[in-house]
């Protein structure tokens, strides 16, 4: 098992490197001058030449593109992403603080989507192809379809209208009322909408046809008539056979999606100003801040690349045959 | 049966339901952005043309106008210009792209295929929304720096079919037959194996054109697509943000009904391709 881990971390790390390589060197390209941004920011209007080149010699903006990036990724590795081409500030502590909303957000909205596809995707599958049955089955799939025409920062908008402003159920954003503290049960409140429509908006549709089309495959399979055979009543054949064997499809679906989930989580962000890392790329994007925009997507792939692994892991713990298929090649 | 015949027999599945309604869909909205701008006699860009936020069916007003009294319907129609190109454009050259890169990594010495094959898992471990926002801080936004940011980005899925469906095919009959009859390197990849290829390919471009569709939206809508001068059924969205949050509704429906027909019918034109058997 820890030969199978560490086979896995050992292709996921590679992969993040070369994102940041790529990254950086495209980031290079942006136009202005940061030492020149900073010194007019400290001068507070037209700097001193001699100072722009002082701070140019300081940063390092003269050495050739590998020494800055191994330089820049030196920081990285011991925590720190440099300072903002902006203003000079810090750039670790404002995505830490960013990082932990994402997260909450994300997970919720993955949970989700699991959860929901499970019990639609189970009723979808146990539903007869006939008579009222077949009505509900469309019923339902016709909804879940909903999650792959539309993108998600339209349902989020369309969300946001419906259940913030014409309901009032909700809060319209933000993470807590302005001027509140930041309470568990207010950001719990707050969190409850956006999470929602991060799960409908991103995988809830995916993983109702996946466990749909597990459950209806495996409801004739040989097990399922065993079990039968051994007078288990329906419901318990459901819950302890047909859908934990279903699980496995949607644990590597949950994986594959990460890097989808993580950017709808920003779409989302945007749409309900929730203090993440979303809403920071995007303004650092208006700003071409490129320092903090490098951070954004180092933590992305990081996030992706943990879930993967974790999902992985998972997988490897649930049905051993991947684990001893991965090791062998 | 010779390859071009059963190119032509994969490519005509029948005249299925789904494939003309989805056909007829985008071929009404193209016409629509098109020549619509001649039919419908209103201005997109002229402010105060009614009165602001006036709700649908108001005189004059189908859909209705936005804060600053722009009529919306002439808006959602001349933006699905700029909407449509984008999509059409990103799919074209994520698909030449895809299928160079991808050509290359099947019949390519076996480092190069090493190579794409990292660069592929590289680029879809950092969510799409990031590596666009990137280059976006790089270019100078416009219609076509949009379509160049989003092409980037999209060949990804076109060189994974195309590299995969290469190499299932190689070993075919039909194919070792043109390598014995003499047939240049260059006449089998371009001449049977590509063509081959083609219905699946064309279902994944097919949905890269939503993706693409989906991506502009979400980037003029966030201010870094298309700059506000040119309507699109994104940076129409700009406002809608501010205006649901009185209730007008009206402002998001518009340009939101749009895109989930175009997204709608090119999702299924993909998933109709994809049912598609060559063999």
């Amino acid at each position: 098992m820890t030969r199978y881990v560490l086979g896995r971390i050992a292709t996921l790390v590679p992969m993040l490197l070369v994102v940041c390589a790529l990254t950086f060197a495209l980031l290079d390209l942006a136009p202005g001058d940061p030492a020149l941004r900073i010194a007019t920011q400290l001068a507070n209007g037209p700097p001193d030449l001699s100072r722009v080149d002082e701070l140019r010699e300081e940063l390092g903006l003269d050495d050739p593109l590998p020494v800055r990036f191994g330089r820049w990724l030196g920081g990285v590795v011991q925590g720190d992403f440099g300072r903002s081409a902006i203003d000079g500030s810090p750039v670790t502590e404002r995505v830490l603080d960013a990082l932990g909303p994402t997260l909450l957000l994300t997970g919720s909205g993955l949970l989700v989507s699991i959860v929901g596809g499970l019990v639609l995707g189970a009723t979808v599958g146990l539903l007869p192809d006939r008579g009222p049955g077949r009505l509900a089955r469309r019923a339902i799939m016709a909804m879940t379809g909903v999650s792959f025409v539309i993108p998600a920062f339209l349902v989020a908008l369309g969300g946001l209208w419906l259940f913030a402003v014409v309901l009032g159920w909700f809060p319209a954003g933000g993470m807590s009322d302005p001027g509140e503290p930041r309470t568990i049960g207010a950001t719990l409140e707050h969190l409850v909408l956006p999470a929602v429509i991060l799960g409908i908006g991103t995988n809830l549709g995916v993983f109702t046809r996946l466990i749909a089309a597990g459950v209806e495959e495996q409801m004739d399979a040989e097990f399922v008539r065993n079990a039968r055979s051994r007078s288990i009543g329906r419901r318990r054949i459901v819950s302890a056979h047909v859908v934990r064997t279903s699980i496995i499809p949607l644990i590597a679906q949950v994986g594959a999606s990460m890097a989808y989930l993580v950017g709808g989580a920003y779409a989302v962000e945007v749409v309900f100003g929730w203090p993440g890392l979303g809403r920071m790329a995007v303004e650092a994007a208006q700003d071409q801040d490129v320092t903090v925009i490098l951070a954004v997507t180092v933590i992305s792939g990081l996030v992706v690349v943990a879930g993967n692994l974790l999902a992985d892991v998972l997988l490897g713990v649930i049905d051993p045959r991947v684990r001893l298929a991965r090791s062998d090649s | 049966m010779s390859d071009r015949h059963r190119l032509a027999a994969g490519l005509r599945p029948g005249l299925r339901v789904g494939t003309v309604l989805a056909l007829g869909g985008l071929v009404f909205l193209v016409v629509l952005a098109v020549v619509g701008p001649w039919v419908i006699d209103a201005d997109p860009l002229r402010t105060a043309a009614g009165p602001p936020n006036a709700a649908p069916g108001t005189d004059g007003h189908l859909l209705g106008t936005d804060s600053l009294g722009r009529d919306l319907l002439a808006r959602v129609v001349v933006g699905g210009r700029a909407s449509l190109l984008v999509g059409l454009a990103v799919s074209i050259s994520a698909l030449a792209v895809g299928s160079i890169i991808g050509l290359a990594a099947a019949a390519g010495p076996p480092w190069l295929d090493w190579l794409v094959i990292r660069l592929l898992d590289a680029l879809t471990t950092v969510p799409f929304l990031v590596l666009v926002l990137a280059l976006r801080a790089v270019l100078a936004p416009g219609v076509w720096s949009t379509v160049l940011v989003l092409a980037s980005f999209t060949w990804m899925p076109v060189a994974r079919v195309v590299r995969a469906q290469v190499l299932s095919l190689r070993g075919r009959l039909f194919v070792e037959a043109a390598v014995i009859g003499g047939a240049s390197r260059s006449r089998v990849l371009f001449g049977h194996l590509l063509p081959n290829a083609a219905p699946p390919v064309l279902a994944v471009a097919s949905a890269v054109c939503a993706e693409a569709i989906i991506a502009e939206t979400t980037l003029s809508w966030l201010g870094l697509g298309i700059p506000v001068e040119t309507p699109s059924w994104g940076n129409i969205l700009v406002d809608a943000q501010r205006e649901i949050l009185i209730g007008n509704w009206w402002s998001l429906a518009a340009p939101a009904v749009a895109i989930a027909i175009t997204i709608a019918c090119t999702g299924l034109l993909a998933s109709q391709g994809r049912r598609v058997d060559v063999t």
